[in-house]
């Protein structure tokens, strides 16, 4: 095997035995490299030895389990226990790993933490080739990795400005089904406000259902949507807004609630959350549990496969959500 | 007896014959027991293995290695296997569809990359009966089902979906609990929509058929909508046209042509790749008259700008999350399906161009 790992252009013989076995883990091309010197130099592989170690792995499981690091913009595991979503993430991704015999490592960039070069350099040294990217906001620090050597696969994260395979709630179906229930309801002036500060996909696909089922049952006179920026403008925009178009149910990301509250304060107005996390928010309830096992389950997929490095086109995945009201 | 005979006996060693000659089984009974097969029962194992301990019979490691491997041998000669079913009346029309040929390539490649083999049915005349689809499912060897694009128009009943994993390509009119995997229409609308206003265009319109925006739930309008919403508009928005779904050629030239004139469009985007040869037609010839851009290009459609899908991605994909459906421990109910949307890629075409 060691002739063979020589004839093939020193690559390790445990890639040759891989190669030889036909193993996804090697790309098709090695694979097919390798087995063509082995064949050339007369390579064959011993059958009772086969049987052997088949046996042997049989009664002693020797599997070294995969790692996979998922990288949070967090301090430490502490701060990431105070945001609920993460909190669920985190517990769907490491059930999902356990299922799938993965060791799941977090590690942090939040400030004063690792930068993404550093992580990137420990994961190559220690040979670790799957990275979850959990969560990351636009405020997080830039992201720059070796992109072509690993299996990869986004939480949220959607501001990031390079194709990757992302896992998030699907926002536009949670403002479609609040919409629905408020129109059920009898309501007939319906609004969103999105937050200016944070250019995120989830607002902009949550806009876009909100704005679908506008133009769907309520056609003539509708209520733009009100963009939330620098605070004292907007007390004013927002008073204007409210005057003008009398809204009954206000659709909000759960970021926005306080501002929101304030500027509301003792109008009648009612609010749905679009990324409730249960408690007293009533609104629509994303399943970020469900969010970190399908990401983790995506990216095992990934690693068998041996398909690394930046997606050709994004594929992102949307994890329905539930109502809470 | 001779003295060497004597000896052969001695020391040869006690074999699993011997084992069944004192237990008085037959010795197949004797392997089994001693494997802890299921079919022997518990009183009867232990004694024989009672009397193999107190006569010393050991299983031989190398023997028990070496069988298992064969059988592991003749085990993986049935390769697991995974079922793509495809709908069309004819194997013409299913195989010459340029979009259910990439979904195919892209489903086979992950299929095998994962260790499955990918078998193709097709339902519909000459191929597999809609009315025994049922009976099929519930005899198939395979562990999972891709539903691959079904025309919504060919609709077959599906129930009862308990058995196997599935995802489905497209096909929402059917089983409204399967997961789904897609081609991004939300993106692909605001990507086109910021390339034609990059060139200089200023009333852009939307053109699409009625049933496919059915069958997308809504996301061409939705992308639409949200484009325009980022827009600071100074005229009115162009209302989107729909395509009625039953209707001729002729009156949807007519349509076309009043919306255009009425609403001074400068650049259509429509996902029917006939929209150039229709605006032809109407005497709007792109790119002198009026901005063309197809929001579902096909492969040989070079004079058109537009999005070009990646339905072997979505093929791809479509498996990638049936694998994992199929090692997942227990089924979980949402309340709606689970979407992947694959994004398509722009290319430039000569059917715009630059206003300025």
């Amino acid at each position: 095997m060691r002739d063979v790992a020589q004839a093939a252009g020193g690559v390790h013989p445990s890639t040759v035995s891989l190669a030889l076995r036909n193993s996804p883990r090697i790309s098709a091309e090695a694979r097919a490299k390798i087995q063509a010197a082995a064949r050339r130099i007369g390579y064959r592989r011993d059958p009772l030895l086969d049987a052997f170690n088949k046996h042997r792995l049989k009664i002693i499981p020797l599997h070294a389990p995969r790692h996979i690091v998922a990288l949070a913009d967090f301090a430490s595991a502490e701060a990431l226990g105070t945001s609920p979503h993460h909190v669920a993430a985190r517990a769907g991704a490491l059930e999902a790993a356990a299922d799938l015999h993965c060791k799941l490592d977090f590690m942090f960039c939040g400030a004063g933490r690792l930068d993404a070069r550093r992580i990137d350099a420990i994961m190559d040294a220690r040979g670790q080739r799957a990275l979850l990217l959990f969560g990351l906001s636009a405020d997080s620090p830039p992201i720059d990795f070796t992109w072509s050597r690993l299996c990869v696969v986004a939480i949220d994260s959607v501001h990031l400005n390079t194709p990757l395979n992302r896992v998030t709630p699907d926002y536009r179906q949670a403002a479609r089904l609040l919409w629905q229930h408020a129109w059920s309801e009898g309501c007939r002036r319906i609004a969103i406000v999105r937050s200016h500060s944070t250019h995120s996909d989830g607002e902009d696909r949550a806009v876009a259902g909100f704005l679908l089922e506008q133009a769907n049952s309520a056609p003539n006179n509708p209520i733009p949507v009100l963009t939330l920026g620098d605070e004292r403008i907007d007390a004013l925009c927002f008073k204007r807004w409210l005057r003008k178009y009398r809204p009954e149910v206000v659709l909000h990301f759960s970021a926005a609630s306080s501002v929101l509250a304030r500027m509301l304060g003792n109008q009648i107005v009612r609010s749905f959350a679009l990324d409730s996390c249960g408690a007293d928010m009533p609104g629509a309830c994303p399943d970020y549990a469900e969010v970190g096992r399908r990401a983790v389950q995506q990216l095992v997929s990934l690693m068998q496969t041996n398909q690394r490095g930046l997606p050709h086109s994004a594929v992102c995945t949307y994890v329905p959500v539930g109502l809470h009201l | 007896m001779l003295r060497s005979d004597w000896l052969a006996i001695m020391f040869s060693p006690v074999t699993i014959k011997d084992v069944a000659q004192v237990a008085g089984v037959h010795f197949t009974t004797v392997s089994m027991a001693l494997r802890g097969h299921p079919a022997i029962a518990q009183l009867t194992r232990r004694r024989i293995e009672a009397i193999a301990r107190r006569i010393g019979y050991r299983r031989s490691e190398v023997f028990t290695a070496l069988s298992r491997q064969r059988k592991f041998l003749r085990q993986t000669r049935s390769i697991p296997s995974l079922l793509y079913l495809g709908r069309a009346n004819s194997d013409r029309q299913f195989f010459e569809m340029a979009h259910h040929r990439q979904m195919l390539i892209g489903a086979r490649r992950e299929a095998e990359a994962l260790g499955y083999k990918l078998l193709v049915r097709r339902v519909g005349p000459g191929g597999l009966p809609p009315e025994q689809l049922q009976t099929y499912l519930s005899r198939t060897a395979a562990l999972g089902v891709v539903i691959g694009a079904w025309d919504p128009a060919l609709n077959v009943p599906l129930v009862d979906w308990s058995r196997l994993a599935a995802v489905k390509i497209d096909s929402r009119h059917v089983l409204a609990q399967v997961p789904l995997v897609s081609f991004d229409q939300m993106k692909c609308v605001i990507r086109a929509h910021d390339q034609l206003t990059t060139l200089g265009y200023k009333r852009i319109g939307l053109a699409l058929g009625e049933k496919d925006e059915d069958a997308t739930d809504g996301l061409h309008l939705s992308g639409w909508f949200l484009s325009q919403s980022q827009r600071v508009q100074s005229v009115a928005d162009v209302p989107p046209l729909l395509f009625p779904a039953k209707t001729n050629p002729r009156t949807e030239l007519l349509l076309l042509r009043r919306w255009i004139q009425l609403h001074r469009i400068d650049a259509v985007m429509c996902n029917w790749n006939s929209i150039f040869s229709m605006l032809a037609r109407i005497g709007y010839s792109a790119p002198k008259r009026i901005g063309c851009v197809c929001l579902c290009r096909g492969p040989g459609q070079k004079q058109l700008a537009g999005i070009v899908p990646n339905f072997d991605l979505v093929g791809q994909r479509a498996v990638s999350l049936l694998g994992s459906l199929i090692d997942e421990p227990e089924e979980c109910q949402s309340p709606a399906p689970l979407t992947s949307y694959v994004e398509g890629t722009w290319h430039a075409g000569p059917s715009i161009i630059n206003q300025a």
